[in-house]
């Protein structure tokens, strides 16, 4: 079984993205490192949050695939992973999360892992990991348990939701909106560095 | 008293603008405006609804019956505040509960669309996606004016990925309202979704059509960039003349991309955008 670990930043923005649009299906995407490509285990060091509007229109996930494409090798990155914040949270299937966004990120990388966030108040503030993580082989799904988050991502989590810190959140919708708007969060990535 | 004129004033914008603000309002109700809910004078009543509906998205059901409470002492029989009360229940998960309520407010007035769409809310809210374009399919043939439900609709039908009937519903947007450069964009978003050359030509035009209304949209941008490298690489015969055109707008269209990020300077991501250059 593969064991899946989220960083801090990865975790946070997640999160924070989905508090941003409660009323809205948010969908992203989860950058790994190339060199820990092996099977037991893949650590999710970022996260980059995608759209809120209509998820299921292909064109700018396009656009927005090819930048974030650029932005990770840049980094030495690779796109690993695909998380949805549901707007139903009844939602929790992974074939209702697929998508074509998905179809793609499985068709570059394999196994690639789809990540559900469960975007309930009650489940993040008692500090419970609100995630469920598949990993995508061939058509099919298997459900990892094996799913570590550190107790820094949920703390920084949680003060983030009280303090309204996902106001700060861009995500790749917001940025088309104005472009001067950073989807890659520098600025909230610095700040949630700082509470470590 | 200057906070609770700010506060009256903050509320008063989001009604205005259609803003949700939901955790911003019931802020306002907890900090100010809860204790002195007798002193708005005949603004009351518009906000003990606003606060009603804020606080059930926060699942805050207290405050939300305190509210409900109050206008029911003032218009026990109205409809509007029954509606209210079904929303309680279904933020309570009571959806039997709702439901009566909500049937009971059709049979006393057939034409409130505000009931009806509530229980199409509710199938949504219970995942039954299916049920809920019928439902609004329903309503649509009775109250075909009315523009949110349309949109609603070909929200729902692009959730369940029917392309071709999302499509139809924003025709029916872009007749009412033609000028609304959002429209022609999310219609074009959809043709190309589609996919199929003949889908993607007429995506083309209608990014053409929002970026002439309105030339900062940068979404239409992108979509010509997307449409005009589809048409190149997907046609097997393409003509001379056809390339040449076709290869000029791509060129025309990185420039106004490269000009706008240009403007706003945002360098770190002005890199990333080589990887549309391929």
């Amino acid at each position: 079984m593969t064991s899946i670990k989220f960083t801090e930043m990865a975790y946070c923005k997640m999160i924070l993205h989905a508090a941003k649009y409660p009323h809205c299906t948010v969908n992203g995407i989860l950058l790994a490192k190339t060199n820990t490509n092996n099977c037991k285990e893949i650590e999710f060091v970022d996260s980059i949050p995608l759209f809120h509007v209509c998820i299921n229109l292909t064109p700018m996930a396009e656009i927005s695939l090819m930048q974030v494409d650029e932005y990770a090798s840049k980094k030495g990155l690779i796109i690993a992973g695909y998380y949805v914040a549901p707007e139903n949270p009844r939602d929790q299937s992974f074939d209702k999360v697929y998508n074509r966004v998905f179809d793609k990120i499985a068709a570059n990388n394999s196994p690639s892992y789809v990540v559900i966030v469960n975007s309930t108040n009650s489940t993040i503030q008692r500090g419970r990991i609100a995630l469920k993580v598949g990993q995508y082989n061939d058509g099919s799904y298997k459900q990892c348990e094996d799913i570590s988050v550190s107790d820094d991502s949920m703390n920084v989590c949680i003060s983030g939701i009280n303090t309204g810190m996902y106001n700060k959140l861009v995500d790749f919708d917001n940025h088309l909106d104005n472009i001067s708007q950073d989807w890659t969060n520098s600025e909230l990535n610095k700040e949630i560095k700082s509470f470590l | 008293m200057g906070n609770f004129k700010k506060d009256l004033e903050n509320l008063r914008q989001f009604r205005e603008n259609n803003d949700r603000n939901s955790r911003e309002v019931v802020q306002i109700w907890i900090n100010s405006i809860g204790s002195n809910i007798d002193k708005l004078g005949k603004e009351k009543h518009v906000i003990l609804e606003q606060v009603c509906i804020a606080a059930l998205d926060c699942f805050q059901l207290k405050v939300a019956e305190t509210c409900i409470k109050g206008l029911y002492n003032e218009f026990p029989n109205s409809c509007r505040v029954q509606i209210l009360e079904s929303m309680l229940y279904e933020a309570d998960d009571n959806y039997n509960r709702a439901l009566q309520i909500l049937n009971n407010v059709i049979k006393h007035d057939g034409t409130n669309s505000s009931a009806r769409k509530r229980k199409i809310a509710m199938c949504k809210a219970l995942g039954r996606n299916t049920e809920a374009i019928k439902e609004l399919t329903e309503y649509l043939k009775i109250f075909m004016a009315d523009v949110e439900a349309w949109q609603e609709l070909s929200e729902l039908y692009i959730s369940e990925f029917d392309y071709s009937k999302a499509a139809f519903c924003v025709e029916e947007l872009i007749l009412h309202n033609p000028h609304n450069h959002l429209l022609h964009q999310r219609y074009a978003d959809i043709k190309y979704s589609q996919g199929g050359l003949e889908n993607i030509e007429v995506a083309r035009t209608y990014y053409y059509q929002s970026l002439k209304l309105n030339p900062k949209n940068m979404r239409a941008l992108y979509g010509i960039y997307l449409t005009t490298s589809a048409m190149l690489n997907t046609q097997k015969v393409v003509t001379g003349k056809k390339k040449d055109a076709a290869q000029k707008i791509l060129d025309w269209v990185l420039k106004e991309i490269k000009e706008r990020y240009s403007e706003n300077q945002v360098s770190d991501i002005e890199e990333s955008l080589a990887a549309l250059e391929i």
